[in-house]
């Protein structure tokens, strides 16, 4: 009963979805009717046609590749920094005064201007790697930062009289409210991880880069390319926040169900 | 120093609001003591400054070292994320006095052991949080309101494994029990402290005789005289 009520919510999800993306992609044929030139904007089916095309070859993936793994290591690294920021910050408070300013020149400086600046230190191979970090940490410090001052100090207190071990208190009381910030912070952190560093490798042009492909489209004026790639980091970025949010659901019953949880 | 929990001369004051000053008093070895007193006079700071959750701003509150201690707290306080057994299991530790599954059966949760909080009744956290510090066990139990908000026959019950043999019996603990109900703190005690404030103080101290010994008269005797200091009429 229980199973067929959530198989049927999750068909009408899926079916609101699929009349979703089949509206825009009206509107998208309409503007490509109304417009008539392929250099400015081209019909979804001739980009998704490119895009099948191009997945077809080696390069492709070779470009996916590479991007896949900048943007994944600039985030975990920033997920490590931002963690580390936050714990300190939290704790101490000159910490907090000393670097909240400097987040939050990152935050409102334009990513342009970094990129820039990061080319004249790095290889650029290196450089849409440390936008992406760059550009994520103050997102996962405040999330972070947040969720770790919304501990409850009840329970804390009670962590206390009971003398848990830091280890009990990190596992049941601080984890259980930082997990929705973090799961925040992962979920919109790895899009603009993503947006960055593609940024970055359109400026820097890194060899194996899907910023390098956008970069050269737009100077051939290929813009069905352009399109056919675009679509591809949209999949791909949702594809790995997905598979983001999994890992770390899975993280979280692991950690919490562990002393003998019902799950 | 024979006692387990000393107040010397202690002062709290939350900003201008003085809720103890140079309160002194050296609670007995053992034995349930039974604070009553009307509401916000001081009686959970008191029990807050024994458990250590609270600094004096004078004074010194004496714990003699190496007491374990353990507590009810007005809330709850259960951790949402685990199991009644497992908000019971996590606290305990090599000194804790019972199994798990042998509190919760004795407060009637025999059949919740794997029930989250949230899917429990208000009534029903209270008795997790209850056996839970009677698992924990300790030198010291620190009770603030314990029973608030259970019905009579769950509350017999839960006295039951609180106090052992009709609360005459403590395994050579010391219990505070922060009470607004007279009966349930003459059941209980051993000790009443009738307690008036702020700043908090020790109105009269009532020495109950064994349970054998309590007369109808005798605790009609208790009664009117915590009534006349309840009602204020020793205030001075």
């Amino acid at each position: 009963m229980m199973r067929s009520i959530i198989k049927s919510n999750r068909a009408k999800k899926m079916g609101a979805g699929l009349a979703v993306a089949c509206f825009w992609l009206m509107v998208w044929q309409l503007a490509y009717w109304h417009v008539g030139k392929e250099i400015l904007i081209v019909s979804p089916f001739h980009a998704a046609r490119r895009l099948t095309e191009l997945a077809l070859g080696l390069p492709f993936w070779r470009s996916v590749g590479a991007t896949c793994l900048r943007v994944i290591i600039g985030f975990l690294a920033a997920l490590v920094a931002g963690g580390v920021l936050a714990g300190l910050t939290a704790r101490f408070l000159p910490l907090y005064i000393l670097f909240s300013p400097l987040l939050n020149v990152i935050k409102s400086t334009p990513v342009a201007s970094f990129i820039i600046l990061a080319l004249i230190w790095i290889k650029s191979g290196g450089v849409p790697v440390f936008i992406a970090f760059l550009m994520v940490v103050p997102m996962v410090w405040t999330n972070l930062y947040a969720g770790l001052r919304h501990a409850d100090p009840e329970l804390l207190e009670m962590a206390r009289v009971f003398q848990f071990s830091p280890w009990k208190k990190l596992r049941f009381i601080y984890i259980p409210a930082l997990m929705p910030y973090f799961t925040a912070a992962c979920s919109t952190g790895l899009g603009f991880a993503w947006k960055s560093a593609v940024a970055a490798e359109v400026i820097a042009h890194p060899e194996n880069s899907i910023g390098l492909r956008i970069y050269n489209a737009k100077i051939y004026l290929e813009t069905t390319d352009l399109f056919a790639w675009t679509i591809g980091i949209v999949l791909i970025s949702v594809m790995l926040e997905r598979i983001a949010l999994l890992l770390l659901a899975r993280l979280e019953r692991r950690l919490l169900g562990g002393i003998g949880g019902r799950d | 120093m024979g006692h387990k929990l000393c107040f010397n001369m202690v002062g709290k004051s939350y900003g201008d609001k003085v809720v103890l000053q140079e309160f002194d008093f050296s609670f007995p070895r053992q034995g349930v003591v039974s604070l009553l007193g009307p509401s916000g006079c001081g009686k959970t700071t008191l029990l807050r400054l024994a458990a250590g959750l609270e600094q004096p701003g004078s004074g010194q509150v004496f714990r003699k070292a190496g007491t374990r201690l353990s507590m009810v707290f007005q809330e709850d306080r259960l951790l949402d994320v685990l199991t009644a057994e497992d908000n019971i299991q996590v606290a305990l530790g090599p000194g804790s006095r019972h199994p798990a599954r042998f509190c919760l059966e004795s407060v009637g949760l025999g059949d919740a052991l794997h029930l989250y909080p949230q899917e429990m009744s208000g009534g029903m956290k209270r008795r997790l949080a209850i056996a839970r510090a009677v698992a924990y066990g300790g030198d010291i139990l620190l009770l603030d309101e314990p029973f608030r908000g259970l019905d009579h026959e769950t509350k017999r019950q839960v006295m039951g494994l609180v106090f052992p043999e009709e609360g005459l019996a403590d395994n050579g603990a010391l219990t505070l029990l922060v009470t607004h109900d007279v009966e349930e703190a003459l059941a209980v005690s051993q000790y009443i402290l009738l307690l008036q404030g702020p700043p908090l103080r020790v109105c009269r101290v009532l020495d109950l005789p064994p349970g054998e010994e309590r007369s109808q008269a005798s605790l009609d005797a208790l009664r009117i005289a915590i009534g006349s200091v309840m009602s204020g009429k020793n205030r001075g």
